[in-house]
């Protein structure tokens, strides 16, 4: 890659920011040039970003129906996949999916919510009140 | 106190090292510090999941290269971690009292000047405290173009993820420099085993084995029973090779910059040779990382013609190691 072939495609979430990429230089030598984003990269990275904002959603939807509690949402919110949530908790996976059905999760015991709450970086009232997707 | 000088980089863990070092005395690129780190390979672990997703990695595990380094330039790094977050704080403010510059090791997710889009939990993000303000510390980020400032409990949060790689508030800072380096033997040293470890590992999940075993997953994927998965898995490696600060084709330009280097120290001008074709190497690579978004969008869905990109920069890998064993540094 030449010096002037980085992308230059000023995607938006770097917010006017730019990033290092390594490109030749005139002389031959590579060297550190400024890139304002790439679209390839810019489409992977939304598209992962908008899987979880899908997840978000359907757990929102069955939150409202009463089926999942509202710890499902806030997981997905906090781009979260089941295996992370467990490996930040320490709960076994099996044990959170658990967590995720509503009535279960009326029974548990402060404490467990006092560690999820800590994970989520949420009060034990935004927990049980999560707010819209967007 | 010695002034602090942000360098902008393009992945965090070199730019880290290159820019301790460089403050302590020892003038030393990121791409350098890359190299005699030995940062380079290739893994894919099916068994691994991020997300889902089978762990792609064009680098060494994080740490490596730091300890790679203090082990080939014969450093003295000292490494702290702690039990809760109320001690991490103390002793980094008496650090940086001290005039000390310290690497952390922290989440990006609970990073505030992260762009949104952009935070994920990953657990293993390096960056340097070079000052404090009366609200917050000055954090030099090497993948930022400018430094910025983090309030104390936001930091906290970051030091004190929980998860893989969870940092423990781990932080760094290079004690003692040795009055001589032979940096020409620690060239000759990284490159030999990086050429080794990418043509020979017994393991078929690493080197160019790996590459290959990514190329017959992707060949599978049309047989996968989700129809979203295989989009969301060229997606996946996508953002593994290009998004995740590797200076553009999965750390393979950053490491031609670095062979460019190494005939300059070592007066071997084959190493140039070596560094363009390096060069291309990485083009290829972006390429591949092309094809793959075409097939992300859903316009076409050529497993065949992905498949045969990635071969194309497997066997042009292969070309530059073979070569580089050749030259016998």
């Amino acid at each position: 890659m030449k010096r002037d072939e980085a992308p230059q495609d000023n995607i938006a979430m770097y917010q006017g920011g730019r990033k290092a990429l390594y490109a030749v230089a005139d002389e031959g030598t590579f060297e550190i040039t400024q890139s304002s984003g790439w679209s390839v990269e810019e489409m992977a990275t939304l598209q992962a970003v908008d899987e979880f904002g899908r997840l978000e959603r359907e757990a929102y939807r069955d939150f409202l129906e009463g089926t999942l509690s509202p710890l499902a949402a806030w997981m997905y919110r906090r781009r979260m996949s089941l295996a992370t949530l467990s490996q930040c908790t320490g709960f076994w996976q099996w044990n959170i999916k658990r967590h995720l059905k509503s009535n279960i999760f009326k029974t548990l015991s402060p404490k467990k919510i006092a560690l999820y709450c800590d994970v989520l970086d949420i009060t034990p009232e935004e927990l049980h009140h999560p707010k819209e997707p967007q | 106190m010695e002034s602090f000088v942000h360098s902008h980089a393009a992945h965090c863990e070199s730019g880290v090292v290159s820019s301790l070092l460089t403050h302590a005395g020892y003038p030393i690129s990121e791409a350098m510090a890359f190299g005699i780190g030995n940062g380079l390979t290739f893994a894919y672990l099916p068994i691994v999941k991020i997300d889902g997703m089978p762990l792609v990695a064009y680098r060494m595990p994080p740490k490596s290269i730091l300890k790679t380094v203090e082990k080939r330039l014969g450093l003295n790094v000292t490494i702290k971690k702690y039990s809760n977050p109320q001690s991490a704080r103390e002793d980094l403010i008496k650090m940086v009292d001290a005039g000390k510059f310290v690497g952390l090791q922290t989440s990006v997710y609970w990073l505030p000047y992260f762009p949104p889009e952009m935070r994920f939990h990953f657990n293993a993000h390096n960056l340097v405290v070079y000052g404090k303000s009366d609200t917050g510390f000055l954090i030099s980020d090497p993948v930022f173009e400018h430094p910025v400032e983090v309030e104390y409990n936001a930091l906290d949060k970051a030091r004190f993820a929980r998860g893989v790689f969870a940092p423990k508030g781990a932080c760094y800072t290079i004690e003692k420099i040795p009055e001589k380096i032979d940096l020409a033997k620690a060239i000759k040293k990284a490159i030999n085993r990086t050429c080794n470890m990418m043509l020979y590992t017994p393991f078929p999940w690493v080197g160019l084995r790996g590459i290959g075993m990514m190329k017959r997953a992707i060949l599978k994927l049309p047989n996968h029973p989700h129809k979203r998965y295989a989009s969301l898995y060229l997606g996946h490696i996508i953002r593994m090779q290009e998004e995740i600060g590797t200076g553009g084709g999965g750390f393979r330009l950053m490491y031609a910059a670095f062979l460019s280097e190494c005939a300059d120290v070592l007066g071997r001008d084959e190493l140039k040779t070596a560094s363009s074709m390096m060069g291309e190497v990485g083009d290829k690579w972006r390429i591949f990382a092309l094809s793959c978004s075409k097939a992300c969008k859903g316009h076409e869905y050529f497993v065949e013609e992905i498949s045969q990109k990635l071969q194309e920069c497997r066997d042009s890998e292969e070309r530059v190691y073979r070569f580089l064993k050749g030259l016998k540094l």
